[in-house]
Parts: structure tokens; sequence; C-alpha cells
């Protein structure tokens, strides 16, 4: 990251049903190293409301993570994946499946689909919280994430070619 | 026997023939001899003729003589015509003897030297008598003195002799004669006879042989005719009394024989029609039922041109058997012992019984298939709802397991201040139970995937399987100090992922579930039959025989948790795995004595090259009616 970048705080968007996991992603995210916004939707339609702007996300920043639950009502975490590859814009998000199934239909699935990763979450909670540490470490800290088109109000001042 | 006979025929004839030749023969021969022999007879009669005459005429002279003397002595008148009449007699004598011997000159002039001298010797006496009838009996007496009368005599008597002698010449000549002519018709009688006599036997020798050999042939005739005539009673009693239509049609397709089971079977009689109007005539019809046999389909006309018809199905219906019947027909030509075909035959089974029971049998079956079919299906249905529910029921408990985890722990961390060793104590067994529970939800889940969605069974190398199944517990191995021995292992049809579960399942227990020493693990592979028989074999602790079987349910276990871990879904998932492949598993063990699991895979003759997929709903069937 370059260091003009790293003043920014990462972009996150959640996109998880359930209330408590969300309040438990939420607690994890808090304590992380790096600087990071976590937005949350509740299902995929919301989803894609957000990553598109629509409505009353008008004012949405574009994620640098998506974390991706599967099990959602209205449209599941794997529609949502193939809407998201299918979209020049929203491709090349990286999206990291973040599920309790550890069926291996699932996983298939999902990296068919071009996810990025998928990640089952763990029963315990020690574990659920290592694990948002390392998905942390990883993508935010050694993995060099694309710099998307931004919107207007976020262009920064300077830019380095 | 027939040459002979008419060899014998012509024997006897030609026989019979010359026997008749022979006695023309010998008649003509003998009455040929006799005739001739008749001749010399008469000559030889006509000799001695002859010869008496030849003495009577001596005597006549010496008559002649006696009573001249006898007139000259006495002078009687009677002995003058003594004289007299000798004298008239000597003329006429000699003129029969040269009538006798006229044939023969010789004797001619004898006579004529006879009558000579008879005259002669009359003209003496005539002397001598007309002196002494003059009365001069010393003329006379001179007269007959001077005379050599024994001269005379002798002469004559010569003469005669001569003509005796000559008589007996030919008389001789003649009886030589007659006699060869006898001997002629003797020989040829007896020769002839003889002949006709000896082919008269061999002709009746011959005859009575070839008549007693035809009465032999006769009697074997008759005998042949009865047996015939029995043969044929039986037959026709046969024919009478089976079941079975017997029809029997000669080239020309006139029927031959019918007999009653053909009329019952067929409805009617036979009918005087042609080969093509059978079928309509007997309401003949191919196995579809409306289809009309073709005339040259029919089994007769068949078996007529040579071919044999064997257990052809047709069917009958007509105005003579409203209702219908159906027919199995066999047929063969009918072909004499130089090979040509002298028309056909063909028999009849009534089989509208058996037709209606194969009916009765085929619905019955299909409605079994159906029924089958649906209960199948059904099965199937149930076991894909139920491996469904599994799934899904242990999917969805994810989640809220989830929850309560994280959250009493999340509990525990903030209140880890204000809480107390019991109530610590307290959440640590909620957390232990939702975290057993998870392992039982992964559990049950892993069990619930075996038969799901499975790959198609292809050849699996078991020694592969064994290998991953080490690597992966390669960790339980190495802490546990365990030694991990095998025999060469086969390859089998199967899910190289379930095979490798069930390695690792059974060496895993038997790693686990030691005693004091540490565990030595034996894994074997024997064919027996159409099966292979693979065993882990273990120096553990032991099972109790009478839990021996259930063992093998889903969550029993025998020991707490705290003794050995598990949630004793380890054999369940073995047993689901092995009868999925079409197998069987046990286990043979006492307490204290090590334990040997057993499970069974089907032998298969696995090719090199291709791989061979059995397709699901096949599988399905191998695994016991499990769902696809």
């Amino acid at each position: 990251m370059t260091p003009f970048e790293s003043a920014r705080p990462i972009e996150l968007l959640l996109v998880e049903d359930d209330v408590g996991d969300v309040r438990l992603t939420q607690l994890c995210m808090k304590e992380a190293k790096v600087r990071n916004n976590l937005s949350v939707v509740n299902d995929g339609v919301e989803a894609l409301r957000f990553l598109r702007r629509e409505e009353e996300f008008a004012h949405a920043s574009r994620p640098d993570l998506l974390l991706l639950d599967l099990n959602m009502p209205r449209m599941n975490g794997q529609e949502v994946l193939a809407k998201i590859k299918e979209d020049d814009e929203l491709k090349t998000i990286p999206v990291v499946v973040l599920t309790s199934s550890e069926a291996e239909k699932d996983i298939l699935q999902s990296y068919n689909l071009h996810a990025n990763c998928y990640i089952t979450k763990p029963v315990d909670l020690p574990q659920f919280m290592a694990v948002v540490r390392t998905i942390e470490d990883f993508w935010l800290c050694i993995v060099k994430l694309p710099t998307g088109p931004r919107t207007s109000s976020q262009a920064p001042a300077l830019v380095t070619a | 026997m027939k040459r002979n006979t008419a060899g014998t025929h012509d024997f006897a004839l030609g026989a019979f023939t010359s026997c008749l030749l022979l006695l023309a023969l010998v008649a003509g021969i003998s009455i040929w001899s006799d005739l001739r022999s008749y001749d010399e007879l008469r000559w030889i009669r006509q000799a001695y003729q002859v010869k008496g005459q030849i003495a009577g005429s001596l005597s006549i002279m010496q008559d002649a003589v006696i009573n001249a003397r006898s007139f000259v002595i006495t002078g009687r008148k009677k002995d003058l015509e003594h004289y007299q009449s000798s004298r008239a007699r000597i003329e006429p004598n000699l003129d029969a003897l040269s009538a006798l011997t006229s044939d023969n000159p010789q004797q001619g002039l004898r006579i004529e030297q006879l009558r000579s001298r008879s005259l002669e010797n009359i003209a003496v006496l005539q002397r001598a008598i007309q002196a002494r009838g003059a009365g001069d009996f010393l003329g006379a007496i001179r007269v007959l003195s001077a005379f050599n009368w024994s001269e005379s005599i002798d002469e004559c008597r010569a003469i005669m002799a001569q003509m005796d002698a000559g008589e007996d010449v030919l008389l001789k000549k003649g009886e030589a004669a007659a006699l060869a002519g006898a001997r002629i018709t003797t020989v040829t009688l007896v020769g002839g006879v003889g002949l006709i006599v000896v082919s008269g036997c061999m002709a009746i020798v011959r005859i009575n042989r070839d008549c007693r050999a035809r009465k032999i042939a006769e009697e074997s005739i008759r005998v042949a005719h009865r047996q015939l005539a029995e043969q044929a009673d039986v037959l026709d009693s046969v024919l009478r009394s089976v079941g079975d239509g017997v029809v029997v049609a000669d080239a020309n397709g006139k029927f031959i024989s019918w007999n009653p089971a053909a009329s019952r079977i067929i409805g009617q009689g036979p009918a005087d029609v042609t080969l093509d109007q059978w079928t309509e005539t007997y309401g003949v019809y191919l196995a579809d039922r409306v289809t009309p046999c073709p005339a040259e389909r029919e089994p007769l006309a068949l078996a007529m041109r040579g071919e044999c018809v064997d257990g052809e199905i047709l069917y009958l219906k007509s105005e003579h058997l409203p209702k219908g019947r159906w027919i199995s027909v066999t047929g063969r030509p009918l072909t004499s012992k130089t090979g040509e075909i002298r028309g056909g035959t063909v028999v009849m089974n009534d089989i509208t019984e058996r037709m209606a029971t194969q009916t009765a049998l085929q619905k019955a079956r299909d409605e079994l298939e159906a029924r089958i079919q649906e209960r199948t299906f059904d099965l199937a249905r149930s076991n894909q709802q139920l491996e469904q529910f599994a799934y899904v029921a242990s999917h969805d408990l994810q989640q809220p397991l989830r929850m309560i985890t994280s959250y009493v722990q999340l509990l525990a961390e903030h209140l880890k201040d204000r809480l107390d060793a019991d109530s610590k104590e307290f959440i640590g067994y909620v957390v232990d139970g939702t975290a057993w529970m998870k392992r039982l939800i992964n559990d049950l889940l892993s069990y619930s995937r075996i038969g799901s969605h499975g790959k198609p069974f292809e050849p699996t190398d078991c020694e592969r399987v064994f290998h991953e199944a080490f690597q992966m517990l390669d960790a339980a191995i190495h802490d546990s100090g365990a030694k991990v021995t095998h025999d060469p292992l086969p390859t089998v049809m199967g899910d190289e992922t379930h095979l490798v579960q069930l390695f690792q399942n059974l060496i895993e227990n038997a790693i686990k579930y030691h005693g004091e020493t540490p565990p030595a693990v034996h894994v074997g592979a024997e064919r027996r039959g159409g099966e292979w028989i693979i065993s882990v074999c273990d120096n553990g602790i032991g099972i109790d025989p009478q839990y021996a079987d259930r063992i093998f349910l889903v969550f029993q276990r025998l020991h707490g948790k705290e003794q050995f871990s598990g949630t004793g879904i380890g054999l369940a998932i073995c047993k689901k795995v092995v009868e999925g492949h079409g197998g069987r598993i046990w286990v043979e063990s006492h307490p204290g004595q090590g334990s040997t699991f057993y499970f069974t895979m089907p032998y298969v003759e696995v090719p090199n090259d291709d791989t061979v997929r059995i397709r699901e709903t096949d599988r399905a069937l191998v695994g016991g009616g499990r769902r696809r």
C-alpha cells in the first residue's frame, strides 16, 4: 500500500443476515490492527444496492473487501457472488465467503463463482476471533487490494501515478 | 427266393420237356427196333417154314417110295391110293417151297435140283407101279431094285440139307438181328427210363424244396401281415387316444389321417378343400390373433415342403370355434426310405390354458413389477428425503450452535471479573456441551454424506487407500508408537474417498483402543470365492462379544468420553461405506484379546485400461435400496 492510502481506513462490507454474527464480527473488527470501516447489509438484495450505490446507499463508499455469508433470505450469497462477478465494475472487489457451512458443495460452488476465498466460521469464539484476525492479517496487510474507481467525494488531493 | 423259384420253374419245365422228348425218343427207337424185329421174325418164320417144308418134302418123297414099294409088294389098291396121294403132294410141295424161297435164287436152284430128282424118282416108281399094275411083279421089283434109292435119297437129303443149312444161315442172321434189335430196345428203354427217372427225381427234389421254401415264405408273409395289421391297430388306437391333434397329409395335400383330437381341437373334421383354402376353412390366425395365417406359413404346408416346424404358436377361430383356441404346432415331413417327400404330418397341442396362464402370469408380473417400481421409487424418495433432512438439519444446526457457543464465551469474557468459580464451571459445561454438539452434528453430516453425492464406482487400489489413511493418521500413529503393517491389498470397485474414510476409521480405532502395550495393527486381505475379506487386527483392549452388533450403530460407545475420545460414529460410517460397496462388516473379539474387524468387498475382475462405471441406479441396488 502506498503511504497515502494507508492513511485511509479500509472499507469492508459485511453481508450477513444474522444479527448475532454481525455483532461478533463487529466486535472482532473493532480490535483490528488496521483501521477499517465495517458496513453491514443484511441480505443479498441490499448488498447489491449498496455496491451499486442505489437509493439509500447513494453515498456509500466502495468496499475494498467483501465478507459474504451464504445463507441469507431473498437472495443468498451465491447469487450475490455471481452478480458481483458479472458486473465489470464490481468484480474486482475481493470476496471472502464467510459462512458456517462446511459443505463441499458450497465450497466448490463458491470457488466456481470466483470467490476469492472461502472461510468456515468456527463455533468457538476464540477461534472465531483468531480467524478474523487472520483475515485482516492476510487481506488487509499482506494482500494488495486493487484500487477501484472512487466516488467524487473520496477523490484524494494527490494521486500518485 | 423268387429267382430260385423261377429257376426251378424253368428247370422243371426243362426236365419234363426233356423227359417227354426222351420218352418219345425211346418210344421211337423201340418202335423202329421192334418193327425191324418183326421183319426179322417174319424172315425167321419163313425160314422155319422152309425148313419144315423141306422136311416135309423128304417125308413125302419117302412116303411115295414106301407106298410105291408097298403096292409093288402087296398090289393092294389102298397102297396104290396112298402112293397116288403122296405123289400128288410132291409137286405142290415143291411149288410151295419154291414160292417160299422165291427171293433166294440159291435155294431156287436147289429146289430145281430136288424137283428133277423127284421127277426121276417118280418116273421110276411110276414104271414100277405100271409094271405091277400089269401084274409084273418081278418086273416091278427089278425096276425098284435097279434104282439106287439110297443114293437118290441121300442126294435129296444132301440137297435138302444144303437148303436147310442155307435157311439156317438166314435164320442165324435173322435171330442175331432180332436179338440186336431187342438189345437196342432194352438199352434204349433202360437208358431212357433211367434218365427220365433221374431227371424226374431231380425235378421232384427241386420242386419239393421250392415248395417248402415257398410255404415258409408264405408263412412269414402271413405273419408279417398279421404284425402289420396289429401295428396298424395299435397306431390307430394311439391316434385315437392321444390328446394332441395329429393330421397327416400326402404330397397333394389330401388328408390321410385326422385323429379325433384334431377334430376336437380344430372344431371340425377334414374338409375337402385345397391347401390355399385351409386358413380360411379352419380359421387359422398368426399369434397376433388377427392376421390370417398365409398359406405358405401353414405348418402342414411347410412340412409337406420338407421343412421342420417346432412349437409354432397359432390361433384358431372359426364358426366352429367361436371362443377361439391357441395351439402349438409341430410339423415334420413324411419321407420314404429313399428320402423323397411323401407328405407331411403335424401335431397340434391345445395351449389355450397355458396361454391364459401365461397372460395372467405376465399380468401379475407386470403388476408386481409396477408395484416394485413404485415401492422402489418411494423408498428411494424417502431415503433421499431422509438424507436431505439429515444434511439440512446438520447444516442448519451449525449456525445457532455457533451463536450459543460464541456468545456464552463472550459473556464469560465480559463477566469474567464478576463470575465466581461455580459460574465459570457452569459456563464451561455449556461450552463443552456445545462443542460436543458440534462434533455430533459434524459426524452426523459425514455419516449422511456417505451415499448422498457419492461418485460412481471406479477401480480403486486399496494399497493407495491404505497409504492415504495411514498418512491421515500419521500423528496418531506417531503419538501412540503404533506399528501398522499390511498384506498386499487388492483393487476393488469403489469410491476412494469413502474407502479412505473406512480404512482410516478402522485403523484409528485399532490404535486408539490400546491397552498397556503399544498398539500393533495388521491389515490383511484374503480372497474367498467371489469376494475379498479384509481384516484389521489389533492387540488392543478387545470387545465383549455381546456388544459386537451394537457398536456399529450411530453414536454407540462402550466407554466414556473421558476414557476414549470420539462420538461413536466411526463404525457406523464404516458399516455404511461397506454396505454401500456391497459387502458386510463384523468383528471378532474378546475382552483383553485384541479385536479383528472384518469386512468384505465383492471381487471384480478389473480391466487394466478402461474404467468401468456403474450407474447410480445400479449402485443403489448394490447398496440394498439406498437412495441414489
